[in-house]
Protein backbone atom coordinates (compact mmCIF):
# COMPACT_ATOMS: atom_id res chain seq x y z
CA UNK A 1 0.00 0.00 0.00
CA UNK A 2 1.59 3.30 -1.21
CA UNK A 3 1.97 6.60 0.81
CA UNK A 4 2.94 8.67 3.26
CA UNK A 5 4.58 8.40 6.88
CA UNK A 6 2.19 9.81 9.48
CA UNK A 7 4.97 12.04 10.64
CA UNK A 8 5.67 12.78 6.60
CA UNK A 9 2.04 13.60 6.31
CA UNK A 10 2.20 15.76 9.49
CA UNK A 11 4.89 17.69 7.96
CA UNK A 12 3.79 18.64 5.07
CA UNK A 13 2.23 21.94 3.89
CA UNK A 14 -0.80 20.43 2.22
CA UNK A 15 -1.92 18.71 5.26
CA UNK A 16 -2.22 21.76 7.43
CA UNK A 17 -3.51 23.48 4.63
CA UNK A 18 -7.04 20.98 3.94
CA UNK A 19 -6.83 21.32 8.27
CA UNK A 20 -7.01 24.87 8.25
CA UNK A 21 -10.11 25.36 5.63
CA UNK A 22 -11.93 22.25 7.75
CA UNK A 23 -10.90 24.14 10.88
CA UNK A 24 -12.38 27.51 9.51
CA UNK A 25 -15.19 25.85 7.37
CA UNK A 26 -16.10 23.84 10.86
CA UNK A 27 -16.91 26.72 12.89
CA UNK A 28 -18.90 28.25 11.17
CA UNK A 29 -21.31 25.39 10.08
CA UNK A 30 -21.04 23.77 13.80
CA UNK A 31 -21.69 27.28 15.09
CA UNK A 32 -24.82 27.41 12.65
CA UNK A 33 -25.92 23.70 13.37
CA UNK A 34 -26.27 24.25 17.10
CA UNK A 35 -28.16 27.77 17.17
CA UNK A 36 -30.20 27.51 13.57
CA UNK A 37 -33.65 26.66 15.37
CA UNK A 38 -32.83 29.55 17.81
CA UNK A 39 -31.89 31.80 15.46
CA UNK A 40 -34.98 31.42 13.21
CA UNK A 41 -37.62 31.25 16.32
CA UNK A 42 -35.89 34.73 17.45
CA UNK A 43 -36.63 35.83 14.29
CA UNK A 44 -40.26 35.05 14.41
CA UNK A 45 -40.26 32.28 12.64
CA UNK A 46 -42.64 29.63 14.41
CA UNK A 47 -40.79 26.48 16.23
CA UNK A 48 -42.19 23.76 14.06
CA UNK A 49 -41.10 25.62 10.56
CA UNK A 50 -37.33 26.34 12.28
CA UNK A 51 -37.80 22.44 12.96
CA UNK A 52 -38.55 22.02 9.20
CA UNK A 53 -35.29 24.28 8.48
CA UNK A 54 -32.74 22.33 10.35
CA UNK A 55 -34.10 19.21 8.14
CA UNK A 56 -34.15 20.86 5.18
CA UNK A 57 -30.60 21.10 6.38
CA UNK A 58 -30.46 17.64 7.25
CA UNK A 59 -31.47 16.58 3.50
CA UNK A 60 -29.06 19.27 1.78
CA UNK A 61 -26.36 17.20 3.89
CA UNK A 62 -27.03 13.96 1.82
CA UNK A 63 -27.29 15.54 -1.30
CA UNK A 64 -24.48 17.19 -0.80
CA UNK A 65 -22.72 14.35 -0.04
CA UNK A 66 -24.07 12.59 -3.27
CA UNK A 67 -23.50 14.95 -5.20
CA UNK A 68 -19.61 16.18 -4.20
CA UNK A 69 -18.67 12.52 -4.68
CA UNK A 70 -20.43 13.00 -8.72
CA UNK A 71 -18.14 15.82 -8.58
CA UNK A 72 -14.55 14.23 -7.12
CA UNK A 73 -14.89 11.55 -10.01
CA UNK A 74 -14.92 14.24 -12.75
CA UNK A 75 -13.10 17.49 -11.21
CA UNK A 76 -10.04 18.27 -9.44
CA UNK A 77 -11.16 17.83 -5.33
CA UNK A 78 -9.42 21.36 -4.46
CA UNK A 79 -12.21 23.11 -7.18
CA UNK A 80 -14.44 21.32 -5.91
CA UNK A 81 -13.91 22.26 -2.19
CA UNK A 82 -13.59 25.93 -3.50
CA UNK A 83 -17.33 25.96 -4.91
CA UNK A 84 -18.31 23.87 -1.74
CA UNK A 85 -16.90 26.15 0.71
CA UNK A 86 -18.22 29.47 -1.40
CA UNK A 87 -21.71 27.97 -1.37
CA UNK A 88 -21.43 27.43 2.51
CA UNK A 89 -20.44 31.03 2.86
CA UNK A 90 -22.91 32.37 0.92
CA UNK A 91 -25.92 30.29 3.22
CA UNK A 92 -24.17 31.77 6.38
CA UNK A 93 -24.54 35.48 4.97
CA UNK A 94 -27.75 34.51 3.64
CA UNK A 95 -28.59 33.19 7.61
CA UNK A 96 -27.20 36.80 8.93
CA UNK A 97 -30.05 38.16 7.29
CA UNK A 98 -32.85 35.62 7.23
CA UNK A 99 -36.18 36.98 8.82
CA UNK A 100 -38.40 34.52 6.47
CA UNK A 101 -38.86 30.85 6.52
CA UNK A 102 -37.63 30.26 2.69
CA UNK A 103 -35.02 32.21 3.41
CA UNK A 104 -33.89 30.51 6.41
CA UNK A 105 -34.55 27.23 4.31
CA UNK A 106 -32.49 28.40 1.42
CA UNK A 107 -29.61 29.44 3.72
CA UNK A 108 -29.46 26.18 5.75
CA UNK A 109 -30.10 23.96 2.58
CA UNK A 110 -26.60 25.83 1.19
CA UNK A 111 -24.91 25.28 4.24
CA UNK A 112 -25.33 21.83 4.30
CA UNK A 113 -24.68 21.42 1.04
CA UNK A 114 -21.91 22.46 1.73
CA UNK A 115 -21.45 20.98 4.88
CA UNK A 116 -22.07 17.52 3.54
CA UNK A 117 -19.76 18.19 0.50
CA UNK A 118 -17.05 19.14 2.37
CA UNK A 119 -17.38 15.25 4.80
CA UNK A 120 -16.39 13.64 1.31
CA UNK A 121 -13.56 16.31 -0.09
CA UNK A 122 -11.66 15.74 3.01
CA UNK A 123 -10.98 11.82 3.03
CA UNK A 124 -10.68 12.34 -0.55
CA UNK A 125 -7.85 15.14 -0.46
CA UNK A 126 -5.86 13.03 2.09
CA UNK A 127 -5.97 9.98 0.17
CA UNK A 128 -5.08 11.85 -3.24
CA UNK A 129 -1.80 13.59 -1.16
CA UNK A 130 -0.79 11.22 0.88
CA UNK A 131 -2.05 7.37 -0.01
CA UNK A 132 -3.64 4.87 2.48
CA UNK A 133 -0.65 4.21 4.36
CA UNK A 134 -1.42 6.77 6.91
CA UNK A 135 -4.68 7.53 5.79
CA UNK A 136 -6.63 6.66 8.85
CA UNK A 137 -4.51 8.50 11.30
CA UNK A 138 -4.49 11.99 9.32
CA UNK A 139 -7.85 11.54 8.39
CA UNK A 140 -8.23 11.36 12.38
CA UNK A 141 -6.49 14.66 12.61
CA UNK A 142 -9.03 16.36 10.31
CA UNK A 143 -11.30 14.98 12.72
CA UNK A 144 -10.02 16.64 15.71
CA UNK A 145 -9.69 19.83 13.85
CA UNK A 146 -13.15 19.85 12.92
CA UNK A 147 -14.23 18.84 16.29
CA UNK A 148 -12.03 21.56 18.09
CA UNK A 149 -13.56 24.18 15.75
CA UNK A 150 -17.27 22.24 16.53
CA UNK A 151 -16.63 22.96 19.98
CA UNK A 152 -15.93 26.79 19.62
CA UNK A 153 -18.52 27.39 17.19
CA UNK A 154 -21.36 26.89 18.85
CA UNK A 155 -19.83 28.60 21.80
CA UNK A 156 -18.90 32.21 20.63
CA UNK A 157 -22.21 32.02 18.46
CA UNK A 158 -23.75 31.23 22.40
CA UNK A 159 -21.43 34.12 23.72
CA UNK A 160 -22.49 36.27 20.48
CA UNK A 161 -25.57 36.12 20.91
CA UNK A 162 -25.54 36.81 24.43
CA UNK A 163 -23.31 39.87 24.27
CA UNK A 164 -25.48 41.37 21.77
CA UNK A 165 -28.84 39.94 21.32
CA UNK A 166 -28.08 39.48 17.84
CA UNK A 167 -26.41 36.50 15.73
CA UNK A 168 -26.07 38.64 12.54
CA UNK A 169 -22.56 40.24 13.25
CA UNK A 170 -20.54 36.84 14.00
CA UNK A 171 -22.50 35.05 11.03
CA UNK A 172 -21.06 37.74 8.42
CA UNK A 173 -17.63 37.34 10.02
CA UNK A 174 -17.83 33.51 10.06
CA UNK A 175 -19.04 33.82 6.41
CA UNK A 176 -15.67 35.73 5.78
CA UNK A 177 -13.58 32.91 7.77
CA UNK A 178 -15.55 30.38 5.45
CA UNK A 179 -14.74 32.00 2.53
CA UNK A 180 -10.79 32.55 3.26
CA UNK A 181 -10.72 28.75 3.54
CA UNK A 182 -12.62 28.55 0.15
CA UNK A 183 -9.07 30.74 -0.75
CA UNK A 184 -6.69 28.30 0.98
CA UNK A 185 -8.09 25.55 -1.22
CA UNK A 186 -6.84 27.32 -4.05
CA UNK A 187 -3.38 27.02 -2.43
CA UNK A 188 -3.70 22.76 -2.49
CA UNK A 189 -1.15 21.72 -5.72
CA UNK A 190 -1.74 19.14 -8.35
CA UNK A 191 -1.71 15.15 -6.65
CA UNK A 192 1.45 13.45 -6.37
CA UNK A 193 0.94 10.86 -9.06
CA UNK A 194 2.89 8.17 -7.00
CA UNK A 195 -0.21 7.58 -5.06
CA UNK A 196 -2.68 7.99 -7.57
CA UNK A 197 -1.28 6.21 -10.03
CA UNK A 198 -0.28 3.19 -7.30
CA UNK A 199 -4.27 3.36 -6.97
CA UNK A 200 -5.81 3.04 -10.26
CA UNK B 1 -24.91 -5.16 6.70
CA UNK B 2 -25.34 -1.90 5.14
CA UNK B 3 -29.20 -1.87 6.33
CA UNK B 4 -27.66 -2.90 9.74
CA UNK B 5 -24.98 -0.08 9.72
CA UNK B 6 -27.90 2.52 8.46
CA UNK B 7 -29.94 1.61 11.46
CA UNK B 8 -27.13 2.20 13.66
CA UNK B 9 -25.92 5.49 12.35
CA UNK B 10 -30.01 6.31 12.68
CA UNK B 11 -29.26 6.63 16.30
CA UNK B 12 -25.69 7.37 16.95
CA UNK B 13 -24.05 10.36 18.13
CA UNK B 14 -24.39 12.31 15.18
CA UNK B 15 -28.31 12.23 14.52
CA UNK B 16 -29.10 12.81 18.06
CA UNK B 17 -27.20 14.93 19.37
CA UNK B 18 -25.85 16.89 16.96
CA UNK B 19 -28.61 17.45 14.20
CA UNK B 20 -31.26 17.65 17.26
CA UNK B 21 -29.35 20.51 19.36
CA UNK B 22 -30.77 23.30 17.97
CA UNK B 23 -33.93 22.49 18.64
CA UNK B 24 -33.72 22.23 22.41
CA UNK B 25 -30.80 25.12 22.36
CA UNK B 26 -33.63 27.71 23.23
CA UNK B 27 -36.02 25.52 25.48
CA UNK B 28 -32.86 24.62 28.15
CA UNK B 29 -31.88 27.85 28.32
CA UNK B 30 -35.46 29.06 28.95
CA UNK B 31 -36.29 25.89 31.31
CA UNK B 32 -32.74 26.56 33.62
CA UNK B 33 -32.20 30.20 32.84
CA UNK B 34 -28.65 29.57 31.65
CA UNK B 35 -27.15 31.31 28.67
CA UNK B 36 -27.21 30.50 25.46
CA UNK B 37 -23.39 30.67 25.83
CA UNK B 38 -23.27 28.12 28.76
CA UNK B 39 -25.77 25.70 26.78
CA UNK B 40 -23.73 25.58 23.78
CA UNK B 41 -20.80 24.59 26.03
CA UNK B 42 -22.19 20.91 26.85
CA UNK B 43 -21.90 20.60 22.56
CA UNK B 44 -18.22 22.29 23.05
CA UNK B 45 -17.46 19.44 25.27
CA UNK B 46 -19.20 16.65 23.15
CA UNK B 47 -17.09 18.08 20.06
CA UNK B 48 -13.92 18.08 22.64
CA UNK B 49 -14.62 14.42 23.07
CA UNK B 50 -14.67 13.48 19.49
CA UNK B 51 -11.48 15.24 19.18
CA UNK B 52 -9.79 13.92 22.10
CA UNK B 53 -10.92 9.70 20.87
CA UNK B 54 -10.47 10.87 17.15
CA UNK B 55 -6.60 9.98 16.26
CA UNK B 56 -6.31 7.08 18.42
CA UNK B 57 -9.07 5.61 17.06
CA UNK B 58 -7.20 6.45 13.99
CA UNK B 59 -4.45 5.12 15.01
CA UNK B 60 -6.26 1.95 15.88
CA UNK B 61 -7.99 1.61 13.07
CA UNK B 62 -4.35 1.92 11.07
CA UNK B 63 -3.14 -0.94 12.66
CA UNK B 64 -6.41 -3.45 12.88
CA UNK B 65 -7.08 -2.26 9.00
CA UNK B 66 -9.35 -3.18 6.18
CA UNK B 67 -9.87 -6.95 7.62
CA UNK B 68 -11.23 -5.96 10.96
CA UNK B 69 -12.70 -3.29 9.73
CA UNK B 70 -16.30 -4.01 9.73
CA UNK B 71 -16.01 -5.73 12.87
CA UNK B 72 -14.76 -3.48 14.82
CA UNK B 73 -16.95 -1.07 13.04
CA UNK B 74 -19.86 -3.02 14.55
CA UNK B 75 -18.29 -3.99 17.62
CA UNK B 76 -17.64 0.26 18.42
CA UNK B 77 -21.74 0.24 17.79
CA UNK B 78 -22.49 -1.76 20.45
CA UNK B 79 -19.91 -0.35 22.54
CA UNK B 80 -23.05 2.77 23.11
CA UNK B 81 -21.60 3.01 26.83
CA UNK B 82 -18.27 4.21 25.68
CA UNK B 83 -18.00 7.68 24.80
CA UNK B 84 -15.53 5.94 22.15
CA UNK B 85 -18.36 4.79 20.04
CA UNK B 86 -19.59 8.24 19.52
CA UNK B 87 -16.63 8.58 16.64
CA UNK B 88 -17.26 5.48 15.01
CA UNK B 89 -19.16 6.94 12.26
CA UNK B 90 -16.53 9.62 11.43
CA UNK B 91 -14.48 6.50 10.39
CA UNK B 92 -16.95 5.37 8.09
CA UNK B 93 -15.03 6.14 4.93
CA UNK B 94 -12.49 4.22 6.43
CA UNK B 95 -14.35 1.01 5.12
CA UNK B 96 -12.21 1.54 1.93
CA UNK B 97 -8.74 1.40 2.72
CA UNK B 98 -7.37 -1.68 1.61
CA UNK B 99 -4.66 -3.13 4.46
CA UNK B 100 -2.22 -5.47 3.06
CA UNK B 101 -0.42 -5.63 6.51
CA UNK B 102 -1.37 -9.10 8.35
CA UNK B 103 0.09 -10.22 11.61
CA UNK B 104 0.31 -9.77 14.94
CA UNK B 105 0.19 -5.61 14.74
CA UNK B 106 -3.06 -6.04 13.88
CA UNK B 107 -3.79 -8.75 16.62
CA UNK B 108 -2.55 -6.37 18.90
CA UNK B 109 -5.18 -3.80 17.77
CA UNK B 110 -7.79 -5.82 18.16
CA UNK B 111 -7.02 -6.91 21.32
CA UNK B 112 -6.55 -3.25 22.95
CA UNK B 113 -10.00 -2.35 21.60
CA UNK B 114 -11.39 -5.78 23.21
CA UNK B 115 -10.07 -4.90 26.25
CA UNK B 116 -12.16 -2.36 26.66
CA UNK B 117 -14.73 -4.94 26.29
CA UNK B 118 -15.04 -6.39 29.79
CA UNK B 119 -18.19 -4.73 30.63
CA UNK B 120 -20.27 -6.75 29.13
CA UNK B 121 -21.13 -10.15 30.15
CA UNK B 122 -19.98 -13.27 28.10
CA UNK B 123 -23.38 -14.69 27.61
CA UNK B 124 -25.16 -11.37 26.73
CA UNK B 125 -22.41 -10.80 23.76
CA UNK B 126 -22.53 -14.01 22.96
CA UNK B 127 -26.27 -13.04 22.65
CA UNK B 128 -25.79 -10.61 21.03
CA UNK B 129 -23.29 -11.68 18.29
CA UNK B 130 -25.45 -14.40 17.42
CA UNK B 131 -28.70 -12.05 17.21
CA UNK B 132 -26.56 -10.18 14.52
CA UNK B 133 -25.91 -13.49 12.41
CA UNK B 134 -22.34 -13.26 14.05
CA UNK B 135 -22.40 -17.19 14.62
CA UNK B 136 -19.11 -18.62 16.06
CA UNK B 137 -17.69 -21.72 15.43
CA UNK B 138 -15.87 -23.30 18.62
CA UNK B 139 -17.58 -20.79 21.42
CA UNK B 140 -20.43 -23.45 21.53
CA UNK B 141 -18.20 -26.22 23.20
CA UNK B 142 -16.27 -25.80 26.66
CA UNK B 143 -12.76 -27.03 26.01
CA UNK B 144 -10.33 -24.31 26.56
CA UNK B 145 -8.63 -22.97 23.51
CA UNK B 146 -5.09 -23.02 23.21
CA UNK B 147 -2.69 -21.26 21.45
CA UNK B 148 -2.25 -22.52 17.93
CA UNK B 149 1.93 -23.20 17.53
CA UNK B 150 1.00 -23.05 13.46
CA UNK B 151 2.34 -20.04 12.15
CA UNK B 152 0.38 -19.48 9.64
CA UNK B 153 -2.65 -19.81 12.01
CA UNK B 154 -4.02 -16.09 12.25
CA UNK B 155 -4.90 -16.64 16.13
CA UNK B 156 -1.10 -17.68 16.63
CA UNK B 157 -0.31 -14.41 18.22
CA UNK B 158 -2.97 -14.46 20.65
CA UNK B 159 -3.09 -15.56 23.86
CA UNK B 160 -5.99 -16.47 25.75
CA UNK B 161 -6.02 -17.76 29.32
CA UNK B 162 -8.37 -20.75 29.64
CA UNK B 163 -9.51 -20.22 32.96
CA UNK B 164 -11.61 -16.94 31.90
CA UNK B 165 -11.60 -17.24 28.05
CA UNK B 166 -13.89 -15.82 25.58
CA UNK B 167 -13.10 -17.37 22.69
CA UNK B 168 -16.59 -15.65 21.37
CA UNK B 169 -15.52 -12.55 21.28
CA UNK B 170 -12.61 -13.12 19.44
CA UNK B 171 -13.73 -15.09 16.92
CA UNK B 172 -16.88 -13.41 16.26
CA UNK B 173 -14.38 -10.29 15.46
CA UNK B 174 -13.88 -12.52 12.40
CA UNK B 175 -16.23 -12.49 10.34
CA UNK B 176 -17.41 -14.73 7.34
CA UNK B 177 -15.27 -13.00 4.60
CA UNK B 178 -17.68 -10.94 2.45
CA UNK B 179 -17.69 -12.01 -0.96
CA UNK B 180 -17.54 -8.50 -2.69
CA UNK B 181 -14.13 -8.45 -0.91
CA UNK B 182 -12.18 -10.27 -2.23
CA UNK B 183 -8.66 -9.05 -0.55
CA UNK B 184 -9.88 -10.72 2.59
CA UNK B 185 -7.85 -13.48 2.35
CA UNK B 186 -7.82 -14.05 5.80
CA UNK B 187 -9.08 -17.23 6.24
CA UNK B 188 -12.53 -16.67 6.39
CA UNK B 189 -14.97 -18.50 8.38
CA UNK B 190 -13.67 -22.01 10.10
CA UNK B 191 -10.10 -21.13 9.77
CA UNK B 192 -9.39 -21.43 13.76
CA UNK B 193 -10.77 -24.52 13.66
CA UNK B 194 -8.36 -26.04 11.07
CA UNK B 195 -5.47 -24.60 13.01
CA UNK B 196 -6.33 -25.72 16.62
Amino acid sequence: MSGVAVSEGLRSRIFWIVVAGLFLMSISQNGVITHLAALLTDRGISAANAALAVSAMGGSILAGRLFTGWLLDRYFAPRVAVCLFVLSALGTFLLADAHSLPVGVGAAALIGFGMGGEGDVTPYLLSRYFGLRSFSTLYAFTWTAYAIAGAVGPIIMGRAFDATGSYRVLLIQLGVATLAAASLMLFLPRYKLAFTAGED
Amino acid sequence: MAAASSACVLVSFASLLVYTFAIFLKPLAAEFGWSREAISTAFGVAALAVAACSPPLGWLRSLSGQAHHSALYHHFRMRVRFSLAANAPSMAPLRDVPDSRRGGKRHRATGLLASADHMVPGTARRGIFRLAGWECDGCHGSSPHRRSSDPKCRMAGVVRDPRRHRPCRWIAMRFPRPRAFPWFSFGGYGSERRCR
